[in-house]
Parts: structure tokens; C-alpha cells; sequence
């Protein structure tokens, strides 16, 4: 072994306490990085998988098969073969399928074709019952949609297909025999499926995709242009590629992921937290311990040590401890941060059933960053050598100091002030490190409380508006749904009137609706067209609506938000990607403006923009009194609208505008009421809750006129407290994370005021001697102990003082919400370390009186 | 000449409380001589040791070792020229605690990347008496066992010059003596030059030459004359 080796040994043998200190502070680092990556593992695995579940699919990309020159299962075969592709297969959809079976008839959604049973896996569904088709004339069915179907029975399904040569639409009818039965994870649910053959579909232009998964999930986007690129002798000329990345994946653009500064944030966040805070532990220690060794590291200078071979030293005790401490730190940061804090966080956080996958790269990652921590922190103290000659660090020790201070106090009245004070100045930069560490985990210990505060903040900022929200819902084969506004049916009138008669209402507000038709523009009108070209004249998609847009006079529907809450509606955002509020836009209220949405939606696999009027045009309409002017918003409205109740329409065939209830009730003498938002007494929500249900129980369901599939409505209720009980979890999960962090830090903070003060007083405990062996009692030398403590802490107070504000000013710019620091909470912490740090000085130090004084100032030799 | 310094002078401290330590001193050594320092407590001699030796910087002159200036050399060379050429022994504190009376003695050796002869370390603890403590740590030595492990280390690497500050200031006289023989033998037997700070006239009477220090000035030598 070498002498270096055989020196960090003999150092670690001659201080057994400290080596121990140090190797549970590499466990508690270790502890705190996995926990750390867990969680960060945890939700980044979640978000990919509750993705892939809405996308419907683990595929990572997909390209359109018509495009390439081969057929459908040659182009398959040669993608499986290319470099980094792990499985590739075919998926033909097909559109708007009805069947001869169910209930009522018709089942609106679509049918997949595809190329084997592997297929299955791949969109997250089981085969339950059955087998997979066998031929083109059979079909596995989705055993929730069809419950009372048997294996052997037959179903004739009716999908619409563009043709070849022309794009228009015609039924395409097959017969198909049941094979088997499937159940699936995903969102929503396939209710259908076939072996997909070309030759059945011949006549007509199916949507094939090549759907593949690549080897690694890890930059997806420069995969699939790659494979591109290397499938392009086989490439149609002049054909257009076409292809999506299945952006569930979080690796799909690595780049993308690693620039989004939220994300970037958030793990850098946490990271350097527990970098921050063990880096505060491990520093000073190893600082205290180089001050212990002072003389120690002078002799091996004296010997011939070079700087060089000083850090070997350090660095090889470092890491002997490293090796002891780092499997006992995986082990329990796997149990307690993988097994059980993670999954205690992904439940309350609302992702509790999913799979997780245990990567051994995160054991990789925590040994690297508890490492890196570990020397930066244990490396940094010994700078402190390299400034002294080596006869400078022989002799740094209590003795020459205190020689001098012996004349001082021979000299001038050895009151304790005076000599706290010269103690201080005697040792400026260990003023500067204890304050400055106190400070640094007060400031990180309410700077995460902050974090979490704003989080919470920004979870509620999404909840609804008001306490209770009633509307009309219609059950439908994926659950309850909010009825939308071309259903038209409205709620009773006496209803607002019965709410507001409730105990405990504090207000009753209306969304209200009502249709109009208005002077087209050249643009609705060349829109309307050709949508009605695209799907072809006669098909049912085509309303009379549509007709008469085409012909210049569109249909559109009007809907009236509460003032009250027309706050929500931002309607524009300035250059810095903030909104203004729609409340603040006063031209909204002066009844000359109208809201005019401009919804963006997907038809043809394009995105088309809604019939609507632009900014600035004028909606003239016989329904309306007068002429107003046009305010254009995007469909981001959408989630706006959200925030007050669910509101939806045809935009296909239906433009909307949206007025204050002020302006609107002047305009509309009759008009249909939509949604009913009321807001309960505080405390009385409960009571209020119950009269509510009641309310809803006894009113009567409506049938829904203008649904395919003959359902009713029945009233139903939402909002902030209904949201809040699903959310309570939630929040209370970030609490958790957030207040255990904190409580983390307060510890590490502690524990190093705690350590410093000890070692302080052990240091020193000959210096004090002296002083009471020239005649100092034993209280003035508490007095001392607790002057040199106070200045101490009127530094780290100081830094508060700079470092909140500081903290308050990254925090709003990082979050973009308002949140405070809790100044309590840091002078409650500041108080607790400050008795901690006095407490500790003061019982070491009369641990120490208890032997005499002569045999204290022998013993430090 | 072995050592040879040129007007070396070291300040201590600024403004009024400035201390010249040494002032001027012009001192040089033969290789093979055994030289004691004497003077009284605060005449600089540990000041001028510490500048023979590189331990601390001059504030102005120079120190030649066997033709090297020094404090023209970096940091970490001047600590390596130092592992090589010099040995130090002082009058406490000298073992490094957590390692044996072996590894002490074999540090500056391993720090070299070199393999200690271990037939020669072995006579060295046999004449100096402690060989059956080889494998004792420095807590469980007497100071005179302590002394005689540190002067065996500063020997091990054969460095041309072993300084010696007060190496017997916490010894009986007896253990004093002994040590004191030891040096002799050694600058005797193997030619080792020698420069040993001590308070005890005796022992300086020892010596094969003696310089005498006044307020950070040498104000006799018996090797030579000073001049005025
Ligand atoms: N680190 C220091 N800072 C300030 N002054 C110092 C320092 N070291 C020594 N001195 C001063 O330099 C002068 C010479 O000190 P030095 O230690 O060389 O004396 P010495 O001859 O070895 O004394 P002694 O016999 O007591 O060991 C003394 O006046 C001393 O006060
Ligand atoms: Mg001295």
C-alpha cells in the first residue's frame, strides 16, 4: 500500500469519532441524492406513462406507409431490419365506424386494422378471451363495449373511407366474425379491432401509418430522421415525408426536455438543495477537522509533503469513507427513498397505480453526485494550507495565540466583551463560514417552504372559480361528460331561484347562451365550402348550419360570462408572454366589443382554423340591436373557460362569441340558460353541499335532441370544492415533500451550528484555561462564550437580512407566481440555532470545568 | 560550502509592532561540520533554522543549499528539495500521530515513491536504541524515545543537512547527553553536516563550532571571525 494510503488510514484510526461523523454525513447525503432522484425519477416516468396511456400507444414514432414505394408489409419487414430499430408495425384506421350490435346502433369512433398480434402490447391491451384474428374476416372486440357478445358471433361494422382516386368519403361495410376479447389501460379505450389486409381496404385511401419502437428512448426525433434518411432509395418522388414522434416520451427530444427551463428548474432545484446542504455539513467538518490537524499537516511539510500529495491524503480518507459508507447509503436510499418515499409521494400525488422501473443508473447517479459532493466539500478546507508556510502551520495552534493574549489581558481590563471581541477579530473568517452557513440553511430552509408554497399556489390557480358549479352531464361510453352547448338544452329558469333560497348562498351567477345569425365574411363562407367539399355533399356531417354559412350567413353562439367572473378571461398576451386581464380590458364593458373565438381544431389530419371573425371586423346581425367589433382570442380560451365551467360547440359549423353578463342581458331579453355558479358562506359548505344534491336529485333529466345516441342529461355538480377534495391529496404530497426537505435542512443546519460550537470549545478548551488560570471566574467566561456567540449570530442575522430578498426576487422571476418567504419562520430558525450554538458552548464547556485547570492546560499538549 | 546565506533578514509583524528577527545574517557551513547555534531566548534562532531549512520566506537575502538558491524555487519544489536534502528534527511535536514508529521514520522515503532499504532503517533504530519499538505508535513513547524517532527520520532519506532546533529541550540531562553523543557519532562516522539550536552550553561545547546570536544578529563564531 502507499505511505499516502497508509497515512489516510493512520489519520482515520486516530480519529474514530470523526471518521464516523463523516461517513454518516456521506450517508445522509447519499439518503437525500436518492430520495431526490427518486421523486425526480418517479414523476418523469409517470408523465411518460400517463401520456403514453393518453396517446394510446408505447410507439415512439410513426410515419405515413404511402408514402414509400414498397407495400404495406415489405416496408414493415425492411424497417424492422434497420439499425436501431427494435419492433416496427402497421396501424390503418378506420374512420367513424357504426356497428349492427350495440344498443343504439351507432358508435361513433374508429376501427383499427393492424399487422399482428404483437400490436396488442404495443397499445397497452390484453387479449382476454379468444385468439387473435385469423384472416381479414374476423375481430377482436373491446369486452367493456361489448358485453354481451360471444366468440363465433358475427358483427357487420360500417366505417367511412376517402376513395382512391377522388376524396370523398363512401361507407365501407365487412362482416366480421368475433375471434376474441380485449381490455385495455389506455384513456380511451379501442373498441374494436382487425387484421389489417390490404387487399380488403384496395379500393380505398386508408390512413396507414408504420408505427416503430427504437432500441432507446433517447433522442427519438434524430432516430426517426435518420431511419428516414436511410429509407429514402425506397421513397415516393415528390411526396411529402410525413412522420410524428410520439412526444409522450420524455427522450424523445432529450434537447427539447433539457431546455425547458421549468424542468431544468425543478431538477437543478432539488439537486443543489442537497448539494448545498451537504456540502454546509461536510465542509465544516472537514474544516474543523483540517484546524484540529493543523499541526499535523505543518509536519508533513516540514517532511517534504507537497500540496499535491495533501490533497491525495485528504482525498484517499474521503474516499476509504466513501467506500464504507456509499453501500449502506444505496441500501437505505433505495428502501427509504425508491421503496418508500417515492411511491408515499407518486399515490398522494395521484399516480400511485403505475409501474415504476427501478434503473440502476439511478444508483449510478446518486454514487456520482454524493461523490462530487463529497470531494468538492472535503477538498476546499485544505486551500487554507496552501496560503502558510509550513513552520506558519506548525505553529497555528491555541499556544502562540494564546501567549498573546495573556499581554492583552495583562494590558487592558480583561472584560469579557473585550475579549470576545479580540477573539473575533483574532479569526474574521470563521465568522464569515458559521454565519454565513447558518444563514445559507435558514435561507434554503424557508426558501423551500416558498417553493412548495408556490406550487400550491399554482396547482389552486387551476381550480374552478367558484365553490359549485351546475350543469347539465350526459353519460357516455368513457364516462360522464358536460353537455355541450350545441345540444342546446337549457336548465330550467326556476332553478337559480331555488339555489339562491338556499341557506348559506352567498351568490348566484348565470352562464347564459343564445344563438344568432350574422352577416358573413368571404372567409366563413370559403371555409364552410370546402369543408362541405372535403367530406362530400351528402354526408351527415354536413348541417343545414354549414349550408347556410356557405351561403353568407353564418350561425354562431353567444355566451354570457358573469362579470364577476370575466376575470379570468385573459385575452391577450403582451411580449413578454403575459396575459392581460380581460376584466381590465374596459372596451369589453362599453358594449361596443365582442370576444370572438377562433378555435383551432384537426380535420383531414390539418389543423383548421373555426369559422369566426377576425379583430377589428364587425358583427352585424338582425338578432342584435347593434354592431359590434370584434376582439379575436385564441382557442386557448378553452382552458379559460375552464376555469369557470365547461363550456363547448360545434366549431365546425358554428362560430362563437362570448359577451360580459352586463352587456349581454341588455342585448338578450330571452336567452337559455347554460350554467348556474354559486358561492358558499365560508364554513357552510358542507350544509350548502347537501341542499345542492338534493336540488340535483329531484330535478328531472332531459332528453339530448341532437345526440346520436338518444342519452339524457341530468344535472350535475362540479367545482373549486369538488376539485378540492381530489386535489387535497395532492397539495398535501408537495406539502410532505417540500416540509420534509425543509425539516432535512433544519436538521443539517443544526447539526453543523451544534458540531462548530462543540469543536470551537475543544480547540480553545487551553485558551480558556489559561484565562481562568489567570483569575477570569467562570462566569465571565460564560459571558465571553455567549458575547462571541451573539456576534455571531448579529452576522448570520445580517445575511438574512440581504439574502431574503434576494431569495424573493429569484423565487418571482423562477415561479412567476407571488410568494412570500416566511420571515418567521427564519428568525423562529435563527433563534433555534443560535440557543443550540450557546447551549452547546456552554455545556462542553462545563463538562470541561469539572477537572482543574492545571490539568486542562497539560492536557492540550 | 553546504549552506551559505546572504544577508538574510526577517521581519516580523508591521508598523510599530515590527520585529526583525534576523537582521542581515551572513552564515555559511562546510559540509561535514557540526554547528551549534546559542543565544538568547528570542535572538532569532528558530527564525534563522526555519529560513535554512525553506520552512518560511525571508522578508529579504538569500539562502544557498549545495548552490541552490532556495527561494527562487516553487512552492511544491522547494517542499521536495526539502524532502531530499534536509532533515528537521524539533524540540516537541515531531511524529505524526496514527502512524508507527516504522511509517514515521519511512514517511519522507514513500513520499519520495521510494522503498526504504529496510536493513538500513533497521541499523538506524538499532543505534539509536529504539528498535524494539518499531511497531509502537508516538503516543505510547517517552519524549527521549519520541527525539531519537525523529532524528532516525530526518536521517532515513540521508539528507546533506539535519537542523536541529532544540532537539533536547525536553530531556533529562542524561537523555540529553545521550542524544547529543548520537549527533556527534553520526556527523562523525558519516560526515553529516549538522546545524542544532540549543540553550544548553554544554552540549554547544560539544559541537565542532559554535555560533553565538544577539538580537537576530550572529555576534560570535568560533569558526571564524565577525566582523563589526
Ligand atoms: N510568528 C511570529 N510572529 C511574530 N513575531 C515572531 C514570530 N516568530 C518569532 N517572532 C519574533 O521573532 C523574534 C525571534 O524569535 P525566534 O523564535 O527566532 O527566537 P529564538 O531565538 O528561537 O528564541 P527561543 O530561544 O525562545 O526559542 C522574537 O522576538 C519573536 O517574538
Ligand atoms: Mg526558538
Amino acid at each position: 500500500m502507499s505511505i499516502i494510503s497508509n497515512l489516510a488510514l493512520g489519520q482515520l484510526r486516530s480519529h474514530r469519532k470523526r471518521s464516523m461523523v463523516i461517513a454518516a454525513a456521506i450517508l445522509l447525503t447519499t439518503l437525500l441524492f436518492m430520495t431526490v432522484l427518486s421523486i425526480t425519477v418517479g414523476i418523469a416516468q409517470s408523465v411518460e406513462l400517463m401520456k403514453q396511456l393518453a396517446t394510446g400507444s408505447d410507439a415512439h414514432a410513426n410515419f405515413d406507409a404511402e408514402q414509400f414505394m414498397l407495400p404495406p408489409y415489405e416496408l414493415m419487414e425492411r424497417v424492422k431490419a434497420e439499425a436501431g430499430v427494435d419492433d416496427a408495425f402497421l396501424i390503418a384506421s378506420y374512420q367513424n365506424y357504426t356497428d349492427d350490435v350495440s344498443e343504439n346502433n351507432r358508435r361513433v369512433s374508429t376501427l383499427f386494422a393492424v399487422s399482428g398480434e404483437n400490436v396488442l402490447e404495443h397499445l397497452f391491451m390484453t387479449l382476454e378471451e379468444g385468439s387473435f384474428p385469423a384472416d381479414a374476416d374476423e375481430i377482436l372486440l373491446n369486452r367493456e363495449l361489448y358485453p354481451d357478445m360471444k366468440i363465433g358471433d358475427t358483427i357487420t361494422i360500417t366505417s367511412q373511407l376517402p376513395l382512391k382516386d377522388k376524396p370523398v368519403f363512401m361507407d365501407f361495410v365487412h362482416t366480421y366474425t368475433v375471434s376474441g376479447f380485449t381490455s385495455g389501460a389506455t384513456d380511451e379505450q379501442f373498441p374494436a379491432l382487425v387484421w389489417y389486409s390490404p387487399e380488403v381496404v384496395a379500393d380505398y385511401d386508408v390512413d396507414l401509418n408504420v408505427f416503430l419502437t427504437f432500441d432507446s428512448t433517447i433522442d427519438i426525433t434524430g432516430k426517426l430522421n435518420r431511419l428516414l434518411e436511410s429509407l429514402s432509395d425506397i421513397h415516393k418522388p415528390d411526396v411529402e415525408v410525413s412522420s410524428r414522434v410520439n412526444n409522450a416520451f420524455i427522450g424523445a427530444d432529450i434537447v427539447e426536455f433539457l431546455t425547458n427551463p421549468a424542468n431544468i428548474l425543478l431538477i437543478l432545484c432539488s439537486v443543489a438543495v442537497v448539494f448545498f446542504a451537504a456540502f454546509l455539513l461536510i465542509y465544516n467538518i472537514y474544516s474543523i477537522a483540517l484546524t484540529q490537524d493543523m499541526q499535523t499537516y505543518g509536519l508533513l511539510g516540514v517532511i517534504g509533503t507537497t500540496y499535491r500529495q495533501m490533497k491525495q491524503l485528504i482525498l484517499r480518507q474521503t474516499l476509504i469513507l466513501y467506500a464504507a459508507a456509499l453501500p449502506v447509503g444505496l441500501t437505505a436510499g433505495y428502501f427509504i427513498g425508491w421503496r418508500l418515499l417515492m411511491p408515499i409521494f407518486m399515490r398522494m400525488a395521484d399516480y400511485g397505480d403505475l409501474p415504476y422501473r427501478f434503473s440502476g443508473w439511478l444508483l449510478i447517479l446518486t454514487a456520482l453526485l454524493t461523490l462530487v459532493t463529497l470531494i468538492f466539500s472535503a477538498l476546499r478546507p485544505l486551500r487554507r494550507i496552501r496560503k502558510l508556510t509550513p513552520i506558519q502551520a506548525v505553529n497555528a495552534t491555541a499556544d502562540t495565540v494564546t501567549k498573546r493574549e495573556r499581554q492583552r489581558g495583562t494590558r487592558r481590563r480583561a472584560a469579557p466583551f473585550t475579549l470576545a471581541m479580540a477573539a473575533v477579530r483574532r479569526n474574521p473568517k470563521k465568522l464569515i463560514v458559521t454565519s454565513l452557513s447558518a444563514a445559507l440553511s435558514i435561507l434554503l430552509f424557508v426558501f423551500i417552504g416558498a417553493v412548495a408554497d408556490g406550487v400550491t399556489e399554482v396547482t389552486l390557480s387551476d381550480m374552478q372559480a367558484a365553490d359549485f358549479i351546475l350543469s347539465y352531464y350526459r353519460d357516455t361510453d368513457y364516462g360522464s361528460a358536460p353537455v355541450s352547448l350545441y345540444n342546446d338544452v337549457p336548465m330550467d329558469e326556476s332553478i337559480p331561484q331555488q339555489i339562491a333560497a338556499i341557506d348559506g348562498i352567498v351568490s348566484v351567477d348565470c352562464v347564459r347562451y343564445a344563438y344568432i345569425q350574422f352577416k358573413g365574411t368571404q372567409s366563413i363562407a370559403d371555409y364552410a365550402n370546402a369543408y362541405m367539399e372535403r367530406r362530400g355533399a351528402d354526408s351527415p356531417w354536413i348541417s343545414q348550419k354549414l349550408k347556410d354559412a356557405a351561403a353568407g350567413n353564418p350561425h354562431a353562439v353567444v355566451i354570457s360570462i358573469p362579470d364577476e367572473y370575466c376575470k379570468y378571461l385573459r385575452v391577450s398576451r403582451d411580449a413578454n408572454g403575459k396575459y392581460y386581464e380581460y376584466g381590465s380590458a374596459k372596451e369589453l364593458y362599453d358594449g361596443q366589443h365582442i370576444l370572438s373565438v377562433a378555435e383551432h381544431f384537426k380535420s383531414f389530419g390539418e389543423t383548421s382554423i373555426s369559422a369566426h371573425l377576425e379583430g377589428g371586423e364587425l358583427l352585424v346581425s338582425g338578432g342584435l340591436s347593434q354592431t359590434y367589433t370584434a376582439i379575436e382570442v385564441d382557442s386557448y380560451i378553452y382552458s379559460l373557460f375552464r376555469k369557470i365551467c365547461n363550456i363547448s360547440w360545434s366549431s365546425s359549423d358554428l362560430a362563437c362569441f362570448v359577451l360580459p353578463s352586463s352587456v349581454f342581458d341588455a342585448e338578450f331579453a330571452d336567452s337559455s340558460l347554460f350554467a348556474i355558479l354559486a358561492e358558499a358562506e365560508n364554513g357552510r359548505e358542507e350544509e350548502v353541499r347537501a341542499a345542492l344534491d338534493e336540488l340535483a336529485g329531484r330535478t328531472p333529466t332531459v332528453d339530448l335532441p341532437s345526440s346520436l345516441d338518444n342519452a339524457s342529461a341530468y344535472l350535475h355538480i362540479s367545482g373549486k370544492l369538488e376539485q378540492m377534495e381530489t386535489l387535497r391529496e395532492r397539495l398535501a404530497a408537495i406539502n410532505i415533500v417540500g416540509y420534509s426537505l425543509s425539516a432535512i435542512i433544519f436538521l443539517i443546519g443544526l447539526i453543523n451550528i451544534v458540531n462548530s460550537s462543540l469543536t470551537s470549545v475543544m480547540l480553545r478548551r487551553r485558551e480558556y484555561a489559561m484565562l481562568e488560570a489567570v483569575g477570569m471566574t467562570g462566569r465571565q467566561l460564560r459571558a465571553m462564550m455567549l458575547w462571541e456567540n451573539s456576534v455571531f449570530s448579529a452576522a448570520a442575522a445580517l445575511a438574512l437580512v440581504i439574502g431574503i430578498p434576494l431569495a424573493d426576487i429569484i423565487l418571482a422571476n423562477g415561479m412567476g407566481v407571488e410568494v412570500t418567504l416566511r420571515p418567521v419562520a427564519a428568525v423562529v430558525m435563527l433563534l433555534v440555532l443560535i440557543a443550540a450554538s450557546a447551549a452547546t458552548s456552554l455545556a462542553v464547556w462545563s463538562m470541561l470545568a469539572k477537572s482543574p485547570v492545571t490539568e486542562r492546560i497539560r492536557a492540550a499538549e | 560550502m553546504i549552506i551559505e546565506t546572504h544577508d538574510l533578514t526577517r521581519v516580523y509583524g508591521e508598523g510599530d509592532n515590527k520585529i526583525r528577527a534576523l537582521d542581515m545574517v551572513n552564515l555559511s557551513v562546510e559540509r561535514g561540520e557540526f554547528l551549534s547555534v546559542v543565544g538568547t531566548s528570542g535572538s532569532g534562532k528558530s527564525t534563522l533554522l526555519h529560513l535554512l531549512g525553506g520552512l518560511d520566506r525571508p522578508t529579504d537575502g538569500r539562502v544557498f543549499i549545495d548552490g541552490t538558491d532556495l527561494y527562487s524555487l516553487k512552492p511544491d519544489a522547494l517542499t521536495v528539495f526539502r524532502r531530499r536534502f534536509i532533515g528537521f528534527v524539533f524540540q516537541s511535536y515531531n511524529l505524526i500521530p496514527g502512524l508507527n514508529v516504522w511509517e514515521n521514520i519511512t514517511l519522507p522515503l514513500g513520499l519520495d515513491g521510494i522503498r526504504a532499504d529496510k536493513d538500513e532503517i533497521e541499523n538506524l533504530l538499532a543505534s539509536l536504541g529504539i528498535a524494539d519499538k518499531r511497531f509502537a505508535m508516538p503516543s505510547e513513547l517517552s519524549g527521549g524515545q519520541q527525539q531519537r524517532v525523529a532524528i532516525a527520520r530526518a536521517l532515513a532519506a540521508k539528507p546533506h543537512i539535519v537542523l536541529a532546533d532544540e532537539p533536547t529541550g525536553n530531556l533529562d540531562s542524561r537523555t540529553s547527553l545521550e542524544v547529543l553523543l548520537l549527533l556527534g557519532q553520526l556527523n562523525r562516522e558519516l560526515s553529516q553536516t549538522i546545524v542544532m539550536i540549543t540553550h544548553n552550553e554544554e552540549l554547544a561545547q560539544m559541537t565542532t563550532r559554535r555560533v553565538h546570536m544577539e538580537d537576530g544578529r550572529i555576534v560570535s563564531d568560533s569558526g571564524k571571525a565577525v566582523e563589526a
